[in-house]
């Protein structure tokens, strides 16, 4: 159920569930009450045993603020102590990335990380009072669960916040489903906006620093497939196949 | 290295256009000397005031023009400064109403809104057509005073703009590294028109010049970055001097089209009147 809200006024919240908040919604820690605080599409969700309402609001936004359990796309900017600063938005304050927070990491065994170098983690510490911090751990398992160092040979590309939020929770968006028609492709999607994309080998060099020849083709698919993405935030369903024909239609 | 690098090694650039393709800017006029023009996701709204007043003391038959700007940028501000002001497009003496003691006061403000790239080249632009469509009210010198009078009342007089300065930023791509940059006359650098936040980001270089279609050069500023060729440099003008002309034109387009829409307001409120 989608409707239009507004700031301040009232959500339709079921009694005797759990709620769970999502961006958008608030609670307010002296009278526990929950308003929205962003105007916008409002998103309700009960589960089929009628036990838990899930209520967030989707607005077009281009700040992130970090929160719990998010999966982010980061950049390696410097070392901090102990860790690696990594900005997760341009003009944001950077967030820290622990040395300890990689699988099987020990004082002895760190992580080598460069300068510019991308990194997929989730967001473990979001008091924004203090440092916020990422680790590349999955805190089920405590094994690497996709986290890690994306690769260079990837192209990172930008969208809007809920864009990047439809792409990576709602199962049934049709745009991936697409785009796999035209190519094959490794993706991670960042809640702060940031995607990682590689089309086949993506950019891939030789032992002396050469560009592989077969690679430029795979950089053009990366490419167009990260162009038929971005332009895909901005069309309706309808014209989704009209923008991957646009996007491709250079490539043979 | 990046796939911008590489793209533009082999001639390309991500967003599809050529390296020397510009974007075709949009441009909305309001009312009231209110203008937002935008190219991709650069957006600068500008708007044009006047004011009576005084001259300068040490300038007594010219009128004042001022422009702000809201971020504080000394390359923006200084290469606007140059390319409008100092280049006198605006005719300044043209602005005086009485030698010495009444002038007009332009005064343009520059908001930028989003910036995705080359923000002076669409300052100018945009200051450019806001000035030759912005009407000061027209006046008459009554006992020492002066009268004002409405729209409807006398026909508002235009700016005398002398000439129209285009500015284009060439961004500069070293391909190799910049020891075979400084030493070899065989690496050439890879210039690129009008780029987009990301291109600036990586460039190496870059040079800002400014010139109007009678093939004049107004300034050309290139601060730092990657030593280029001077036979480069000129054929980099004689290419900007081909697009001024195209961007005169498209200038000229644009502010015919918006006067006709205005005359044909104004004749249809004179319409209204005879009726």
């Amino acid at each position: 159920m989608t409707s239009k809200i507004y700031p301040g006024e009232t959500l339709p919240l079921q009694k005797d569930v759990n709620i769970t908040l999502g961006p958008g919604a608030y609670k307010n820690p002296i009278t526990q009450e929950i308003i929205p605080v962003s105007a916008g599409l409002l998103h309700c969700k009960t589960n089929k045993k009628q036990t838990n309402q899930l209520v967030y609001v989707e607005t077009k936004s281009k700040r992130y603020i970090p929160k719990l359990n998010d999966f982010v796309v980061g950049v390696v900017n410097g070392t901090l102590g102990e860790s690696y600063k990594v900005s997760l938005q341009e003009g944001s304050n950077n967030v820290l990335l622990s040395f300890m927070g990689f699988p099987n990491a020990t004082k002895k065994n760190r992580p080598n990380l460069k300068n510019g170098q991308a990194v997929y983690a989730r967001v473990s510490q979001d008091v924004s009072e203090i440092d916020i911090e990422i680790e590349c751990i999955d805190p089920t398992t405590g094994k690497e669960g996709g986290f890690g160092v994306l690769d260079e040979s990837g192209f990172i590309f930008e969208v809007s916040l809920n864009f990047a939020n439809e792409l990576l929770f709602n199962s049934s968006s049709i745009y991936f489903e697409k785009l796999s028609e035209k190519c094959k492709f490794e993706i991670a999607i960042g809640l702060n906006g940031k995607i990682w994309i590689k089309c086949g080998e993506g950019m891939k060099y030789d032992d002396n620093n050469e560009l592989l020849p077969s690679s430029l083709n795979d950089m053009k698919y990366t490419v167009a497939a990260a162009n038929y993405l971005k332009n895909c935030q901005f069309i309706s369903k309808s014209q989704i196949d009209q923008s991957l024909k646009d996007s491709f239609k250079h490539l043979s | 290295m990046s796939y911008h690098k590489e793209f533009i090694k082999n001639g390309e650039r991500l967003n599809g256009r050529k390296l020397s393709e510009l974007r075709v800017p949009e441009v909305d006029i309001g009312q009231n000397g209110e203008l937002t023009i935008s190219a991709g996701d650069t957006k600068i709204f500008i708007k044009i005031s006047s004011e009576i007043s005084k001259p300068y003391d040490d300038k007594p038959n010219e009128g004042i023009l001022i422009i702000n700007n809201d971020i504080d940028n000394d390359i923006l501000s200084r290469i606007v400064e140059k390319s409008i002001r100092k280049s006198n497009a605006l005719d300044l003496e043209s602005l005086v109403i009485s030698t010495g003691k009444i002038c007009w006061i332009i005064k343009i403000d520059l908001n930028i809104l989003n910036f995705d790239g080359n923000l002076i080249d669409y300052c100018i632009l945009g200051i450019m057509i806001n000035l030759l469509l912005y009407k000061l009210p027209n006046y008459d010198i009554v006992d020492n005073s002066i009268k004002l009078y409405n729209l409807d009342e006398k026909a508002p007089i235009s700016l005398s703009i002398l000439h129209i300065p285009i500015c284009f930023t060439i961004s500069f791509y070293n391909p190799s590294t910049i020891e075979m940059n400084l030493k070899s006359d065989e690496v050439f650098e890879i210039s690129l028109f009008d780029a987009d936040k990301q291109e600036e980001d990586l460039r190496d270089s870059y040079m800002v010049i400014t010139l109007n279609s009678n093939k004049e050069i107004i300034q050309l500023s290139k601060l730092g970055g990657i030593p280029i060729n001077s036979v480069e440099v000129l054929k980099l003008c004689e290419i900007c001097y081909d697009k001024a002309k195209e961007m005169t034109q498209w200038i000229k387009d644009v502010v015919k089209k918006e006067e006709e829409k205005t005359s044909d307001r104004v004749k249809m409120l004179a319409a209204v009147d005879q009726r």
